[in-house]
């Protein structure tokens, strides 16, 4: 049987540790040591008959336009924010769920990601509220918190993509 | 080494900013710090080597107290602020002298970040490297020495005797490597289009302090081989059609990255 290949975004401000969390899955150990996305890169996870291709979006704005663009297509969209940074989340509010909707519509499979949970600091007040304006503005599927500095909720999340992958008729 | 001032353009009034560099530890992240232009704060963030990594602007409210209200105490001085209980969805700053409070409302649910206030220094206004180099070439020229560090980075890149030195410093820099830089006159002609991306990156760092105009150049290089490998993994994975289809959208959002990044993968769509 053909692997199915399902295309999972994974887009946020710059700094959130969106690659962090993708590498800290594939297997990479110092996480200090990986290097800002700058435009995008391509990984890839399998999984029993799945494959997920991982599209890595850099979160600066200076290339914005640019790099938005590539969201099309995309089956899975993953937001990530920082768990100690009002503005990453804010900005999933106001700026990254309108790219979602705009090139990809209300009804994409959307997981929400807080990271570093380590140091979080922003009250679940604030993060509730946040995330009732994203359920209202996408399909939110779930929210996971992680921290790819101990590992916590990695795995959780690809086992959670995995299974929103199986769902998706492509 | 490293400046001890940075010089930043604040992106809401293009003013020129100079503020003494800061390093961020570096587990953190980026260490911020605001600076007061009036009506806004600009906030900057360094990472730790001292670059700025970031800014941002903030307008200024001022809150006076009737209507309904959230009190909130600042946490560092304990001044209260009274923030209209209206506003559902907005972010903004409160100046506090020293330092400024960054308040991001949504709903009835406020979070607040304090940022340290700077001065803005004011010095003599010193021009970078590749100003410097724009003194002797043109924008295109410069773009194409650059595009050409990215084509070929094996062959020789000829540029003129007085501006050697300059040129090979911004390039080591840059790309970490510039041994293939050789003095002489280059006759070469110039398709426009594809340097203009390029150029036009050139422009925005003019005015900016070495690390910052470098670290922006560096940024755009790395955008540029990151959207590369993205074609070619996309060719590998889907095939021509699929990467023809990326390459297309690239050609509706920057015609001059498009015909760069096509001159570089050599793709026949």
């Amino acid at each position: 049987m053909p692997m199915k290949r399902v295309k999972v975004a994974f887009a946020g401000d710059a700094g959130v540790g969106k690659s962090s969390i993708i590498m800290k899955y594939l297997g990479f150990k110092d996480i200090s040591q990986i290097k800002k996305t700058r435009g995008v890169s391509i990984e890839n996870a399998k999984y029993s008959g799945i494959e997920l291709i991982i599209w890595d979006f850099s979160g600066q704005e200076h290339f914005r336009d640019i790099i938005v663009p590539f969201l099309n297509g995309s089956n899975i969209v993953v937001l990530v924010f920082d768990l100690s940074e009002a503005k990453t989340l804010y900005n999933l509010v106001t700026k990254w769920s309108n790219y979602i909707v705009e090139l990809l519509g209300p009804d994409i499979p959307t997981v929400i990601v807080g990271n570093k949970r380590d140091i979080k600091n922003l009250s679940d007040d604030f993060i509730n509220e946040n995330l009732k304006e994203l359920k209202a503005k996408l399909n939110v599927v779930s929210y996971i918190e992680t921290s790819a500095l101990s590992s916590d909720g990695i795995d959780s999340l690809f086992e959670n993509l995995f299974e929103i992958a199986q769902t998706i008729n492509i | 080494m490293i400046t001890d001032i940075a010089i930043v353009k604040c992106p809401f009034c293009k003013r020129i900013t100079r503020v003494p560099r800061l390093y961020a530890p570096s587990l953190k992240g980026i260490k911020k710090i605001a600076v007061n232009h009036d009506d806004h704060f600009l906030i900057i963030g360094f990472d730790k080597y001292g670059v700025v990594r970031y800014y941002d602007v903030f307008k200024k409210i001022e809150f006076v107290r009737i209507g309904d209200n959230i009190k909130i105490a600042c946490p560092l001085c304990g001044r209260s602020e009274f923030i209209d209980k209206n506003i559902t969805f907005d972010r903004f700053s409160i100046d506090h002298g020293d330092h400024v409070l960054l308040v991001y409302k949504v709903g009835e649910k406020l979070e607040i970040e304090i940022i340290n206030v700077v001065r803005q220094v004011y010095s003599v206004p010193r021009h970078n490297m590749i100003k410097k180099i724009l003194r002797y070439i043109s924008r295109k020229e410069f773009a194409y020495i650059i595009v050409e560090m990215i084509r070929n980075p094996n062959s020789d890149i000829i540029v003129p005797q007085n501006i050697y030195e300059d040129v090979k410093f911004v390039l080591k820099k840059i790309f970490g490597n510039a041994s293939n830089i050789k003095v002489g006159y280059s006759k070469k002609t110039v398709n426009s289009i594809p340097l203009d991306f390029i150029e036009s990156k050139i422009s925005e760092v003019e005015d900016l302090s070495d690390e910052e105009a470098i670290s922006l150049i560096q940024d755009t290089i790395e955008l540029i081989t990151s959207l590369k490998d993205s074609i070619v993994k996309i060719r590998k994975l889907y095939g021509i059609n699929e990467a023809c289809k990326y390459l297309f959208q690239l050609e509706k959002t920057n015609l001059s990255l498009f015909k760069l990044i096509n001159d570089i993968v050599r793709i026949k769509c």
